[in-house]
């Protein structure tokens, strides 16, 4: 019998465990290893791989721990593990990145749950959806070749438009991710259809631990999608929770992120760092005011400056 | 006395600012941030007799009344921590090759009505071609020990002027003409006082023979042949040679020397038996990695025998092109019929063969002040010195190309620099031959380095200044990872510092 109600409280859950632990790791494995497979994925040839807007974090809370959260839950970690998705009340979110050099990504989600009959027909379950939408934008100007001077102008645009579903099973959660890439630049029109899949596995009420892999698909304009694999931990303490993670995308150098959360009353107070050739610090806040949720991160690159990221988020 | 001295700087730049002339003149800069009160009361410590600003370059022209004085000048400005630079004006001069057949006209596809302008692109700076640019002639060898190109040759470490792929052995001596001939076009010894004069005065020639004495050869020999010369340092390569169909070795053989920075002229074909151009460009000048030239004559009307078509880029000159061969029978008694030689060492002879070469040696022109430049911005350079440019038609291409035009433009983009870092092209568009260049204003002195990073922030790539152009001021980027593979469509971003300062902006990478 799977859940019938919406739990709240997913450390409190009771539930029948169907499948064992040595599965669970069976399947982190599989998700961890499918990316492996494809022959290019160790290696690193940074800049290689395709649609890095994907790969741009466009949530304030995780750029605020470091750009981690594989096994953290939410609707800012389903772009990271869409079996974060699981459990989360119907919501809205929006969020504007002030990225480097002035340009500028967004990113829209709604969250919500749709009822539907247990697999024996006597009960029935929830079933977690999430439509999202990222996108960026830019206008260029256009250089002569030979001389410099400007020609006129070129537009550049590329978004993701993705369903993502999460279920429980057994005693972890697993999310699925469906999602279409465009991109345009000058009169190059390119697509590519690609998937995730993630599990979050809740060891006690304080440990959890998830994987995922994400973009897994063909190529967009000649280059792989940027193909990746993550895990990561979560710990929670009774004011804050700690989290770590690694994630390695083909032909990219891999990347460490860690950062901890503390709740400080009105406020929640978050800080990461990431590495990935270079030291990234984050750190941001979020605010909480009857449904609505005022998230804000700041991160700083060393060559490349500052970015701040806004997340609004409304529950109903 | 600070008044008193600008007072009289002024009076000095009021009454001497048109009459400067001959004599010992220094040029001077100043740092950018040098205040101009700063730079005159600087420029009153010393004694000139008269004193000009060119504004538009921020460069002070100081005359004295002779060489002793001026050169003291000079060590006393370079003493100051604002001086940027200066040095005694160099004296220049007009510059008329003195070989015979160039003085007596016989060479009008450089200096004629129709030629390519070589006499006033001569006078540019910089337009005598480097003897580090090499030019790989595949053809039916080079005769190295002509008078006229002996001390052009490209010399290996083992001391050999290039291979032959027909006799596999190091000895490319030309047993047919054609390839002797060719040679003395693109780069024969000029100013020598003997014979004719070539376009590119400095530049160096490979010898690569891969046809036989009757002037035939082995796809197999070209493809090796211009592997061979990508291997060995070439930046040109001339094919005045060529067939009917797309074969895929040529094919490949030439993309990997375009994608290793090597510019490839090729001739368009002279037509079938009839002598009538045909509307077809043969190959592998049809190829998108070539430059595909035919031939005009010295009316300025394409040649009757010229090929012609879509893939054609420009015209040059190609009927009764004077140039040198061996000046005994190179392929004996029984090979008349294909010979191309001449007692005298110097015959004309009409063809898209002889027009090929003078792209090649502009081509090299153009790499030795623009080393940056891959082999599409060295196309595109010459195409835009087209009589006809911008307009294209499949008969001339873009027209006649013009050497003047095509140097006096190679540093364009200097006048086009108005911030502190200017990025072109954009979009970048890789695997077409052309370098992304971050040009600088003001000329920094040294670039520590320049890193790109791809959308989500990590570094590619850093370039230092090794692949800084102090003449250009620029830093030029192939579209290459640290692994050397081509980069994936998308915007990328900058961080350059120099020892000016620092900036930082982004860029698009197109497919």
């Amino acid at each position: 019998m799977k859940n019938t109600k919406k739990p709240r409280n997913k450390h409190l859950r009771k539930k029948p465990v169907r499948f064992s632990l040595s599965r669970l790791i069976l399947i982190a494995i599989l998700l961890i290893t499918a990316p492996l497979s494809y022959a290019g994925f160790f290696d690193v040839s940074p800049g290689k791989s395709g649609a890095a807007f994907m790969r741009v974090t466009l949530s304030a809370r995780k750029l605020a721990i470091g750009g981690g959260g594989t096994a953290l839950r939410g609707a800012d970690f389903i772009e990271t593990n869409p079996a974060a998705l699981y459990d989360e009340p119907t919501s809205l979110q929006f969020s504007h990145l002030m990225y480097f050099d002035s340009l500028s990504l967004n990113d829209a989600k709604f969250t919500f749950s749709v009822e539907s009959a247990d697999s024996y027909g006597v009960g029935s379950i929830n079933n977690f959806l999430c439509l999202g939408l990222r996108s960026f934008s830019s206008d260029e100007d256009r250089r002569d070749m030979l001389t410099g001077v400007k020609t006129g102008s070129f537009g550049i645009s590329a978004r993701s438009i993705f369903l993502s579903y999460a279920f429980l099973s057994g005693d972890y959660t697993a999310g699925l991710t469906v999602k279409n890439i465009t991109e345009s630049m000058d009169s190059n029109l390119s697509s590519a259809a690609a998937f995730d899949a993630g599990v979050i596995k809740d060891i006690n009420e304080n440990l959890s631990l998830g994987a995922s892999a994400k973009n897994i698909g063909k190529k967009i304009s000649e280059s792989p999608l940027p193909l990746t694999a993550s895990a990561g931990f979560a710990y929670r303490f009774d004011e804050f929770t700690i989290n770590g993670d690694i994630e390695k995308t083909s032909e990219e150098n891999k990347l460490l992120a860690t950062g901890i959360e503390c709740k400080m009353a009105p406020l929640l107070l978050r800080g990461g760092l990431s590495y990935q050739d270079i030291l990234r610090p984050s750190m941001g806040f979020g605010a909480v005011y009857n449904n609505f949720i005022l998230d804000y991160a700041f991160s700083f690159h060393k060559y490349l400056g500052q970015s701040h990221l806004f997340t609004l988020t409304a529950k109903f | 006395m600070f008044k008193i001295r600008c007072f009289t700087i002024i009076v000095l730049i009021i009454s001497h600012a048109g009459i400067l002339s001959a004599a010992v003149n220094i040029l001077l800069k100043f740092k950018e941030n040098t205040p101009e009160t700063a730079q005159k009361n600087i420029i009153s410590l010393s004694t000139p007799s008269a004193i000009a600003l060119m504004e538009e370059i921020s460069v002070w022209r100081l005359k004295f009344h002779s060489a002793p004085e001026a050169l003291k000048a000079v060590k006393f400005f370079n003493g100051f921590d604002e001086t940027k630079y200066c040095y005694k004006s160099r004296r220049i001069r007009a510059f008329a090759p003195n070989d015979p057949k160039y003085v007596d006209t016989s060479q009008w596809g450089l200096n004629g009505a129709n030629g390519i302008n070589m006499d006033q692109a001569w006078n540019i700076e910089g337009s005598s071609g480097s003897a580090y640019i090499t030019i790989a002639v595949i053809d039916t060898g080079v005769d190295y020990n002509h008078e006229d190109l002996s001390s052009k040759m490209w010399i290996s470490p083992q001391g050999y002027h290039g291979y032959d792929f027909v006799n596999n052995d190091n000895d490319p001596l030309d047993d047919n003409g054609h390839g002797t001939h060719v040679s003395g076009i693109a780069a024969a010894a000029t100013n020598n006082g003997t014979g004719i004069a070539g376009v590119s005065i400095n530049s160096r020639i490979m010898a690569l023979k891969i046809l036989d004495s009757s002037g035939t050869g082995d796809e197999a020999d070209e493809a090796e042949a211009i592997l061979w010369a990508v291997r060995n340092g070439a930046r040109v390569i001339n094919l005045s040679l060529g067939a009917d169909s797309y074969s895929s070795a040529e094919a490949d053989a030439c993309a990997y020397a375009f994608n290793n920075g090597v510019f490839i002229a090729a001739a368009t074909g002279n037509g079938g038996g009839d002598g009538i151009g045909d509307p077809h460009v043969m190959y592998p000048a049809a190829l998108s990695t070539t430059f595909a030239v035919g031939a005009v004559n010295s009316s300025g009307s394409k040649a009757v025998f010229s090929n012609y078509g879509p893939n054609l880029d420009v015209l040059a000159p190609g009927t009764g092109i004077l140039s040198t061969v061996p000046n005994s029978n190179p392929g004996g008694a029984g090979n008349d019929a294909w010979d191309m030689w001449n007692i005298s060492g110097y015959l004309n002879e009409p063809g898209t063969s002889m027009a090929c070469p003078f792209a090649a040696g502009l081509a090299s022109i153009v790499l030795s002040v623009r080393p940056d430049y891959g082999p599409g911005d060295v196309a595109e350079a010459i195409r835009r010195s087209g009589s006809d440019y911008p307009a294209f038609t499949s008969e001339r291409g873009y027209g006649i190309i013009n050497a003047k035009t095509c140097i006096e433009n190679l540093n364009a983009h200097l006048a086009a620099i108005s911030q502190k870092v200017t990025v072109f092209p954009n979009p970048l568009k890789v695997n077409s031959g052309v370098t992304l260049k971050f040009a600088f204003s003001p000329a920094p002195s040294s670039v520590n380095a320049v890193r790109i990073f791809d959308f989500a922030g990590q570094e590619i790539i850093k370039l230092d200044q090794s692949a800084y152009y102090p003449s250009s001021q620029l830093v030029s980027w192939n579209g290459k990872n640290s692994r050397g593979e081509n980069v994936a469509q998308g915007i990328y971003f900058y961080f350059a510092e120099t020892d000016i300062g620092q900036s930082k902006g982004h860029f698009a990478v197109i497919k």
